[in-house]
């Protein structure tokens, strides 16, 4: 009988799980060669996933998964760990992250960082519209003045403006 | 030779040549610190200006961007989690979490003291070792990759702690990642979803970037705040506390700067592989590897010995036969030819007097680009007082400019933003991202060399373990893989051991 289920982790092994299944079919269409080490990886993959998603749940074998791979001590992610955040605000910050870089494929890097600058300021962080504009100023100014006249690279001017991907 | 070594000195001490090697380290600082540029395109981008100098003068200008670069990428890395250039990437693990406790400073010390005796020692090497060279070269063939890109990813299995299992995961990602575009045995073109973009692999800068800094600049941006956490301290004598450490902690920077030297004098390995086998190899001598990836200062002494050790290191295959050992010596061979210096066997006869001006260049320049550090890094460390809504678009703004301009590929920029998001998810899931760029990095080389030996054995998997120098690294691996365990074994007191 199952227990109680972590479905939030869970449901991130069942992913995994996904992702290491589709790799293996996807191995299996190239030569020998290609495949070999790729479905050693994709199966390592699927049994790690599985055990992970054992893990997840509160079972005999669950507990006895836990103890011997997952421990209280967390490492890296220790001091980044942000679960308890509002999803809005999650999902608010990637959509600036996104915003930016499709006004960057369309207009280029010089108007995007200018209104991406400005936008994210005023609006996510609720900042002044003098402090949003000299800091959008001072950043498109010092990308271009950095990247475009010191090292003279060009910067991407936008698929609207003549750009290619 | 002494006659060469007053020669350089001379070239070294004279108003144009103190000019030269100055422009180099300030380049070198300003590429270091941009995420997404680093040396290679530093040399690039001046190496045509060097045509028209002579060659002590061009020697003393590549010395002083070689020797700062990585003093520069420790800056971003450790302050805003984003690595200068690609071998910071491990210096983000221990460094950053300094930075979020107040400690920048500190991080920066230590980076810079043991970036100054990593890059002494390395070049130390590079002089005594040149001659007795080609006889080390020789010792690694393609059982010693497979077993060195093993090395490196027991990483995964010593570096996750408690989540090892997560780590594994992690890892096995970064390795099928690693799988994408030319399978460098057969050249069959894999995992592409029909992008030409994707054929040479998954870009290492971008992904970088995206992992490290984006997806902090995600994390950040949700949080909201400072870097550095509430009430935490930035002490004005934490630089030179932090230059002491390096001193205090010998052995990591001993160890960091054998492996940046040795890895780096191995072509096709690199200073990324140098990096993270340091970190691992600090870890695993460390008093306390359970702190590793929270702020352990040694976590930041061993990369960075390391890295400014492994341009010495891959000077030595460079001017020893000409074999570049990573993509920024291979620019700087261009550079030697240019200016009529042919690397081999022969160099230390015809062009002694260059060489020594470019060891010079590089002694002067470690010391010069460090100093510098030292001084900045106090206003430096403010960074992390700073609202963060004001720092994340200017470094991601910054990072993804940096990001399109190495190889001007806008699908970089994307590649850079969806791999910020996926860091960002593993954040949130708790899946380590160190295993996967570990994974991502090695993977390649791990599948050829493991395939390479195969074919060179008629596929006797015994060829790795019949070779001397293949064994004694598998005998390091599996004393890696123990020693954590043992140590947790004499640590753990009896009644929790019975839990």
């Amino acid at each position: 009988m199952i227990g109680k289920i972590y479905w939030r982790d869970f449901s991130a092994s069942l992913v995994i799980l996904a992702i290491g299944v589709i790799f293996l079919v996807w191995a299996s269409t190239y030569p020998r060669s290609a495949a070999e080490v790729p479905i050693l990886v994709a199966w390592i993959t699927i049994i790690l996933a599985l055990i992970d998603a054992i893990a997840q749940t509160e079972t005999s074998a669950g507990r006895a998964v836990r103890q011997f791979v997952s421990a209280q001590k967390i490492i890296e992610w220790k001091a980044e760990g942000d679960e308890v955040a509002p999803t809005s605000r999650v999902l608010s910050a990637n959509f600036w992250i996104f915003a930016y870089i499709v006004a960057v494929l369309l207009i280029g890097f010089l108007p995007a960082t200018a209104a991406y600058v400005f936008l994210y300021m005023k609006l996510h962080g609720r900042k002044s519209v003098l402090a949003a504009a000299a800091t959008a100023a001072g950043t498109t100014i010092g990308i271009w003045i950095t990247f475009g006249v010191l090292f003279q690279y060009p910067l991407f001017p936008g698929l609207l403006f003549g750009g290619n991907l | 030779m002494l006659e060469s070594t007053l020669t350089a000195l001379q070239s070294l001490f004279t108003l144009s040549g103190f000019l030269f090697l100055w422009l180099g380290v300030i380049v070198g600082l300003i590429f270091g610190v941009m995420p997404g540029l680093g040396g290679t395109t530093a040399i690039a981008l001046l190496m045509p200006i060097t045509y028209s100098l002579e060659p002590n003068q061009a020697m003393l200008l590549m010395g002083g961007i070689m020797g700062s670069v990585s003093a520069g990428g420790s800056i971003s890395a450790i302050l805003i989690n984003t690595p200068g250039t690609a071998p910071n990437a491990a210096t983000c693990f221990d460094g950053y979490p300094l930075a979020k406790q107040g400690k920048g400073g500190l991080a920066i010390g230590a980076a810079a003291g043991a970036s100054t005796i990593g890059g002494l020692i390395g070049i130390f090497t590079l002089i005594v070792v040149i001659p007795i060279m080609k006889s080390i070269v020789l010792l690694f063939g393609p059982p010693e990759y497979f077993m060195l890109a093993m090395m490196g990813l027991t990483a995964i299995a010593v570096s996750t702690g408690g989540q090892f299992l997560r780590g594994l995961i992690a890892g096995a990602i970064g390795l099928i990642l690693s799988f994408v575009g030319y399978d460098a045995v057969g050249g069959t073109v894999r995992f592409t979803f029909g992008s030409d973009y994707l054929w040479d692999g998954v870009p290492l800068v971008p992904a970088l970037t995206g992992l490290f800094a984006l997806s902090e600049m995600i994390a950040l941006s949700v949080s909201g705040g400072t870097i550095a956490e509430a009430g935490s301290t930035s002490k004005i004598t934490s630089v030179w506390e932090g230059a002491w450490l390096a001193v205090k902690h010998w052995r990591t920077t001993l160890q960091g700067s054998i492996i940046g030297t040795i890895v780096g004098a191995i072509p096709g390995l690199g200073g990324t592989v140098a990096a993270f086998l340091s970190y691992t190899a600090a870890m695993q001598i460390s008093k306390h590897p359970e702190t590793f990836g929270t702020g352990n200062i040694e976590g930041v002494i061993g990369p960075e010995a390391s890295n400014n050790a492994k341009d010495g290191g891959a000077l030595i295959p460079t001017l020893s036969f000409g074999i570049p050992g990573s993509a920024e010596m291979a620019v700087f061979l261009g550079v030697l030819v240019l200016h009529g210096v042919d690397p081999g066997p022969m160099l230390l006869i015809h062009n002694q007097g260059v060489i020594f001006a470019l060891i010079l260049s590089l002694v002067a320049s470690t010391l010069l680009s460090n100093i510098v550090v030292l001084g900045i890094a106090q206003p430096l460390a403010l960074i992390t007082k700073l609202d963060v809504h004001i720092l994340v678009p200017v470094v991601v703004t910054a990072a993804l400019a940096g990001v399109y301009a190495l190889r001007e590929a806008a699908g970089d920029v994307v590649t850079a933003v969806v791999f910020g998001m996926l860091g960002y998810v593993m954040i949130r899931f708790r899946f380590p991202r160190v295993t996967l760029v570990i994974a991502l990095i090695l993977g390649e080389l791990a599948e050829r060399s493991f395939h390479q030996s195969l074919n060179m054995a008629d596929g006797d998997w015994t060829i790795f373990f019949t070779r001397t120098t293949s064994l004694v690294l598998f005998l390091l691996i599996i004393g890696a893989m123990l020693i954590p365990a043992v140590r947790g074994l004499r640590r753990t007191p009896p009644q929790e051991a019975s839990q």
